[in-house]
């Protein structure tokens, strides 16, 4: 199996720094073994893909990633996820705090019943900030970075619910971008959308780059090729291979890769 | 036109299409019949609305004509005089329904978001069983409680205490007999708590999880998520199942006649005896020797009936601009 070891293959002279890493990571669902022994390393401010056909364990990678298997009783997980060189699952950290840092967008828009700028307010709330000025400045910001705000401005204090399906994704987006997470973790954020909400998706996604660092779980490899700088590709609940996207979309060194790639399955 | 012949659907012959359309217009006569009787079905319940409110006019007419709108804020309610006047009993039916939807909505949202949110299923199975088990209880089994268990346990411990510690609010003032208003109050709230809480740990089940997660993801705790973000999403039904509560509150005659004391008066303690609507016309009208008795008890009917459908009325009004708000279609 070919592991993350061979990273520094086809990566630009500068050595990137590696923001979240993941060691022989193993998730279990009751008897269900989902992730079996999965490493990757994720660099800093690039976005990694996470592809391989339905049901082999990215968007189970992913959610390990931000804890949210803690929320489901039957889910075990084992190993080692470090972000900043701090394991996630260790005892010292709080999984509420950590997911403070760690952004999460969903397949689904899933805007709060509320205004537009409570959305965003939320995160901010949640975690303790009581300044009306200070949310205000977030919320606009994060809705610029999330280019929606043209497009809201004069309807903050309407129901999110109102928006387009597009513009909710944007809106759980600034929603994420108002806690400035270190890590944004996207799960097929654009396979509820329609083409040109999913352009708007895939050109924010490439500008987050420059301040986050971003991992997303794709089915489609066109957006996989679009948006990312490194794939990882998934199967069976193992990393088969990760590198450079060009280079696993050109030359992947695994026979499987390849036929996945080349559409002989999934 | 031009028909494709590789396609399959024109794969049927000119006689199977004449075929088909006989099927069609089979089919056409069997969709109106289904039609006629839905809207059948369904005008029965304007008929049976329409009806009941007729017949409680046609009743009351006498008393309508006799008292005038003064029937509504007169205190009167003399049968040897043949004086009626409706103030102690809409204050009555009010009062303890209000107790009642206010005790009853906090307790059984709360226990609903419990149950739903953080309950492990080992207990929050058999407690959701129990809660509708307690929906089943007949009413005169609760009257019997309320009268041998509630009325002196109120009467002896919790009224006295209130009057001791809160005894200047002229709520908490006046004689305790153990039976009263605040009794009768909180004997419905029982009667209606598990309405509230089946329903509204329902509505807070359907909350799509994809609600709690992403507020988790935010960094929010599972009390915020369960308060910030599950309760307003359900909160347009969780009204709803208020208001049907609180229709049973009011109209329910025979637990409260047990322990209200039934006594026309309008008092400003919560320990003193009142009556109800309901309690009254069940009470009085056996024995109501007059044409004019009859009525007015029939016309207390009428106002029963009107509050009934304002109060639905209103919270149907709410939910609406709670769902508008939102940005859901009602």
């Amino acid at each position: 199996m070919v592991s993350s070891m061979d990273r520094t293959l086809g990566v630009s002279a500068t050595q990137p720094e590696v923001k979240v890493r993941v060691r022989n990571l193993n998730v279990y669902y009751g008897q269900n073994h989902a992730i079996r022994d999965a490493s990757l390393d994720v660099e800093k401010h690039r976005v990694t893909a996470l592809i391989g056909p339905s049901g082999c364990g990215k968007t189970t990678f992913l959610r390990a990633i931000n804890r949210m298997h803690d929320l489901t009783p039957s889910a075990k997980v084992t190993g080692c996820i470090e972000i900043d060189g701090v394991d996630v699952y260790s005892r010292d950290v709080d999984p509420i705090v950590m997911r403070r840092h760690v952004g999460m967008v969903f397949q689904r828009p899933n805007p709060f019943p509320m205004s537009i700028f409570e959305n965003v307010a939320y995160g901010l709330r949640v975690n303790g900030e009581r300044s009306r000025d200070r949310i205000a400045d977030v919320a606009e910001n994060s809705l610029r970075r999330a280019v929606l705000w043209d497009e809201v401005k004069d309807r903050l204090f309407e129901s999110g619910a109102a928006l387009s399906g597009g513009q909710q994704q944007r809106l759980c987006v600034a929603r994420v971008l108002a806690l400035r997470p270190d890590v944004i973790l996207m799960d097929e954020p654009a396979s509820a959308l329609d083409p040109i909400a999913t352009v708007k998706i895939e050109e924010l996604i490439a500008q987050l780059r420059e301040d986050y660092t971003v991992v997303i779980v794709t089915h489609s490899m066109a957006q996989a090729g679009r948006v990312s700088d490194r794939t990882a590709f998934f199967l069976d609940g193992m990393i088969v291979e990760v590198g450079p996207t060009n280079q696993i979309f050109t030359r992947p060194k695994d026979k499987r890769t390849e036929d996945y790639i080349t559409g002989r399955f999934g | 036109m031009s028909i494709e012949l590789d396609s399959p659907r024109s794969v049927a012959t000119a006689s199977g299409r004449l075929s088909q359309r006989a099927l069609t217009t089979r089919q056409a006569i069997a969709d109106r019949l289904f039609r006629i009787s839905l809207v059948a079905a369904t005008l029965v319940f304007v008929a049976i609305i329409g009806g009941l409110f007729v017949e409680l006019v046609q009743g009351s007419w006498d008393s309508i004509v006799a008292f005038g709108p003064a029937f509504l804020w007169s205190s009167e309610w003399n049968p040897v005089t043949n004086h009626f006047g409706a103030l102690p009993f809409i204050f009555g039916t009010v009062v303890s329904s209000a107790i009642a939807i206010a005790v009853a909505g906090v307790v059984g949202i709360s226990a609903a978001v419990f149950l739903a949110e953080f309950a492990p299923r080992a207990v929050a199975r058999p407690i959701s069983f129990l809660i509708e088990l307690l929906a089943a209880v007949p009413s005169v089994v609760f009257g019997l409680w309320g009268l041998f268990v509630l009325a002196p346990i109120l009467g002896h411990v919790a009224d006295p205490f209130l009057q001791r510690y809160f005894g200047f609010l002229p709520i908490f003032s006046g004689t305790i007999y153990g039976i009263g208003l605040l009794t009768a109050g909180l004997l419905l709230a029982l009667m209606i708590v598990p309405t509230v809480a089946a329903i509204a740990r329902d509505l807070i089940l359907a909350v799509p999880n994809e609600l709690r997660e992403a507020s988790i993801s935010l960094g929010a705790t599972r009390w915020e998520t369960a308060t910030r973000v599950v309760l307003p999403s359900a909160r347009a039904g969780i009204l709803g199942a208020c208001v049907l509560a609180l229709g049973r509150a009011l109209g329910e005659t025979i637990a409260v006649t047990m322990v209200i004391g039934n006594r026309p008066a309008i008092s400003a303690s919560l320990f003193a005896p009142a009556y109800t609507l309901s309690s009254v016309i069940a009470n009085e009208f056996t024995e109501a020797t007059s044409s004019l008795y009859l009525s007015a008890l029939l016309e207390l009917g009428l106002i029963l009936f009107i509050i009934s459908v304002a109060v639905n009325g209103i919270a149907r009004l709410m939910m609406w601009s709670m769902l508008r708000a939102q940005g859901r279609r009602p």
